[in-house]
């Protein structure tokens, strides 16, 4: 007898610098998949949106897919973060792909979990999430407004470049890495001290400031 | 009594939960409320002809029926003057026109309407078809539940979820009478214009 194999395929999408395994709303609800490394295809005003599936809805707000009983609460990004849950785009992955199909897909989809996004013209952007903290947002904003190459600097990081990067997938960063990124890329960093306010106890009375980046070395 | 203040969201959730087994916190009362009022009201609203009656009508489980909203186009009294819509809720059967087409809860054509509302209204998706109508159809059940345990002989009580329906119950000749209709913006969802569709 001639059985035809089952065709098995999976989907990948990167979101919100993130990579999902994504499903269509039925599958989700058919196959109960509550695995957070997961996400859901949802349309709203003609957009296709990936929304992570996030577990039991206990009033957050943050955009994703959430349980609450024989129901599921969906809850979109607000305007300014909708591309971060819009993928470039969706891969899928079937086990009747011919190998160096699957290869290419596989590449593919590690390019996807990058946090960074390259311009054709090699401009790298960093996309900002609103889980970044604030010395990452404003990390973040001056390498995009630079727009530089990152990739071109890679010899002033030296062989740890690859981790040093990779530290922008995190949503905050450390002093010392502030004072690394901020020497390699010709910026400089300014630490300003002084009272939170004019009546705080024990004033300062004045603003500190110094440079972190005047004599920096590795 | 406002919805939200009465202990009916209470006793939806508890419903749910002990006669189908469905998990929904009263949290989510009003707005599957609003979603069976206003998402009917989206329906008849595609749904209405000025030929015949429409009814859009919710049976419980057992095919006994729960609740109807019915469209009906009235002529103008003169030739040349547009007619009116009027958009009725009601828990007797037999307030349906005979000539009535009749739109059911369980037919899936019907979803749409609640399911595109409760996803733009209030980011809610039901697990199911099965969930839907269970969740829709518990609502009148419900309303009817507490309007009937709530009676009281020489006044009249009320349970109002705010523009969306106001239900009453009054004890006449020692018999409760039930009474419901939609309030706020499902009402002219339903009905539309009448002189432009002229």
């Amino acid at each position: 007898m001639d059985i035809k194999p089952l065709e098995v395929s999976v989907k990948r999408a990167a979101v919100n610098n993130s990579l999902y395994y994504v499903y269509t709303y039925e599958e989700f609800c058919k196959y109960g998949i509550d695995d957070q490394g997961s996400a859901v295809i949802s349309e709203r005003d003609g957009k296709k949106f990936v929304l992570p599936v996030k577990g039991e809805y206990d009033n957050q707000v943050s955009p994703g897919i959430y349980d609450a009983g024989c129901i599921n609460i969906e809850i979109f990004p607000d305007k300014a973060l909708e591309s971060n849950y819009i993928p470039d785009k969706i891969i899928q992955i079937s086990n009747k792909d011919q190998i160096k199909t699957v290869l290419d897909k596989e590449k593919t989809i590690a390019r996807l979990s990058e946090p960074w996004i390259t311009s054709p013209d090699n401009i790298t952007f960093f996309p900002i999430s609103e889980d970044d903290h604030p010395e990452m947002v404003a990390m973040k904003t001056a390498f995009n407004e630079k727009g530089i190459d990152f990739d071109k600097y890679a010899s002033r990081f030296g062989a740890n470049f690859p981790n040093d990067k990779r530290q922008m997938k995190n949503d905050s960063l450390t002093l010392n890495m502030i004072k690394r990124f901020c020497d390699k890329t010709d910026i400089e960093a300014i630490l300003i001290l002084k009272d939170k306010g004019p009546d705080v106890p024990n004033p300062i009375g004045r603003e500190i400031s110094v440079s972190l980046t005047e004599d920096y070395t590795d | 009594m406002e919805l939200n203040n009465s202990s009916l969201p209470e006793m939806y959730s508890k419903g749910l939960l002990e006669e189908f087994n469905k998990n929904l916190s009263p949290h989510w009362t009003g707005n599957v409320f609003e979603t069976l009022f206003t998402g009917a009201a989206k329906l008849l609203g595609a749904a209405k002809t000025q030929d015949r009656p429409v009814a859009f009508v919710v049976q419980k489980l057992n095919k006994e029926f729960a609740i109807a909203a019915i469209i009906q186009y009235f002529e103008g009294k003169d030739k040349d003057k547009v007619g009116n819509w009027s958009l009725v809720w009601t828990f007797n059967e037999s307030d349906i026109p005979e000539n009535a087409e009749r739109i059911l809860l369980t037919d899936p054509r019907s979803h749409t309407y609640f399911i595109s509302y409760a996803g733009e209204k209030f980011g809610i998706r039901f697990k199911s078809d099965e969930n839907l109508i269970t969740t829709l159809t518990y609502v009148p059940v419900c309303i009817k539940k507490w309007l009937d345990e709530n009676a009281k002989e020489k006044e009249e009580v009320t349970l109002e979820l705010k523009d969306v329906f106001v239900a009453r119950v009054a004890v006449e000749n020692g018999e409760k009478v039930f009474a419901i209709e939609a309030t706020g913006e499902s009402t002219f969802v339903a009905k539309g214009d009448a002189s432009i569709e002229k």
